[in-house]
């Protein structure tokens, strides 16, 4: 019987670490969803990651920019008219990118998704391309840390527009 | 350790698979795999690894062509996507799994559209829809009370006395089923915030009194609670009671999600600025 619970025990320690998804996984990136290659037409040469194999995801480590959603929305509402104005189609733009171990950023990838939830990425493309250099242009990042360690991480942002205004930006 | 769990004969059977399905080949290469219980088996230990791999992924997509009709199968699939920011592919996902069995999944649906797009539209009418079909009883949405949500799309909509509404429904069917104390913290701050967008800041400090007595350390009820002080010119008061919420702040933090931002989540420049 004791035996019994013993293992039972270690089955469900086993479980719960797994299905644990706030915490760094340890997955091999390149079998991760999400993955960013590196891409030398798009992304920086001098931009390194601390492990290429292991890139978490920001819930997982906790990554931030100054205090956090406010710092960011400070930023991006000094630039907001010139994004305004290049608002075709009302939607989310999506940003994912890569925050390495020190917090500098690099891997851009954008999306744009209409209000409806479809993908459009073709429309927006001058307001895509602007946010990724307004992004580009931010500042390091605190990186992502779990007990102790940094961590490099994915993080993604949504602008989102309505009426062809910048309304929030969320992630 | 986890290394040697996966080199077993299963997985290399399944790693064979997904590697055969994943090659490109030409056209008039392309075998056809039978999707059999054994493969879908194999694939589905990295379920368990985690919901982010490929292999998770693959094993969803394989499960769906077996089994088209699986509600399940299709929300799981769609929960990567969305935790990775691919939310088209997503919520085309979600939006089958909705199809197949709309009791069991519009609340999930509600819950991202609410607090990870901001769709508060989107997010109240797939509520209304979910409460609409289940009026015998209130499911929870996403593990939430679902008057509550709904409160909280209407509040963020600006529809205030909707909110209100339903903010003091969850309060009582909780109070009544189960004591005041197992309401969630922010059922009371989110009423307390309605009122204040109001104007009615007395009625609206009680209640965030009401939260203080069932949670003092929760610091934004301070932090809101100051701001009525300021809107009645109640600038003694207003200064205590932000004063207390940096002590609970700087002691408990405040409450945070690591997938969201919470709604009305408060922050260090927020206290700085309100003194």
């Amino acid at each position: 019987m004791l035996r019994y619970s013993f293992l039972l025990l270690i089955v469900m320690v086993r479980l719960m670490t797994f299905s644990q998804n706030t915490v760094p996984q340890h997955l091999n990136v390149k079998e991760k969803m999400g993955w960013i290659p590196f891409d030398k037409s798009l992304d920086n040469l001098n931009f390194k990651v601390c492990d290429e194999l292991n890139i978490e995801e920001y819930y997982q480590v906790n990554p931030s920019y100054e205090e956090g959603m406010p710092s960011i929305r400070k930023y991006i509402t000094a630039h907001k008219q010139s994004l305004e104005t290049l608002c075709e189609k009302d939607g989310y733009v999506i940003v994912r990118f890569v925050i390495n171990c020190q917090g500098q950023t690099d891997r851009y990838r954008t999306k744009f998704m209409s209000l409806n939830y479809t993908d459009e990425n073709t429309v927006n493309a001058e307001l895509q391309k602007k946010i990724i250099q307004l992004m580009r242009n931010m500042g390091n990042w605190t990186p992502g840390k779990y007990e102790g360690k940094t961590y490099d991480c994915y993080q993604h942002l949504k602008f989102l527009f309505k009426n062809s205004q910048l309304v929030d930006i969320l992630f | 350790m986890i290394k040697k769990y996966f080199i077993t004969w299963g997985n290399l059977f399944a790693f064979s698979i997904a590697f055969m399905i994943s090659c490109n080949l030409p056209a008039q290469n392309k075998q056809t795999i039978e999707i059999t219980d054994k493969l879908l088996d194999s694939l589905s230990v990295y379920v368990q690894l985690s919901q982010l791999t490929m292999q998770s992924d693959l094993y969803y997509k394989l499960f769906v062509e077996k089994y088209p009709n699986t509600d399940e199968a299709y929300m799981s699939r769609s929960v990567a996507y969305n935790k990775t920011g691919e939310h088209a592919t997503g919520f085309a996902i979600l939006n089958k799994a909705v199809q197949l069995a709309p009791i069991l999944n519009l609340g999930y649906r509600a819950f991202v559209k609410l607090y990870m797009m901001h769709d508060y539209e989107g997010a109240l009418q797939d509520c209304l829809r979910l409460d609409s079909l289940t009026s015998y009883a209130k499911p929870g949405v996403w593990g939430e009370d679902m008057d509550m949500v709904i409160g909280l799309c209407y509040l963020q909509l600006n529809d205030f006395q909707k909110a209100r509404l339903r903010f003091t429904n969850t309060i009582n069917k909780v109070t009544q089923e189960a004591g005041k104390e197992w309401n969630s913290p922010r059922v009371f701050l989110y009423l307390g915030i309605a009122l204040m967008k109001q104007k009615e800041y007395s009625r609206a400090i009680q209640v965030l009194d009401e939260l203080i007595q069932l949670n003092p350390n929760y610091s934004e009820v301070y932090y809101y609670k100051a701001q009525c002080y300021s809107a009645l010119k109640d600038l003694k008061n207003a200064k205590a009671t932000l004063e207390k919420c940096i002590q609970v702040f700087e002691k408990y933090g405040s409450e945070r999600n690591p997938y969201f931002e919470l709604p009305y989540q408060i922050y260090p420049s927020m206290l700085s600025e309100g003194q």
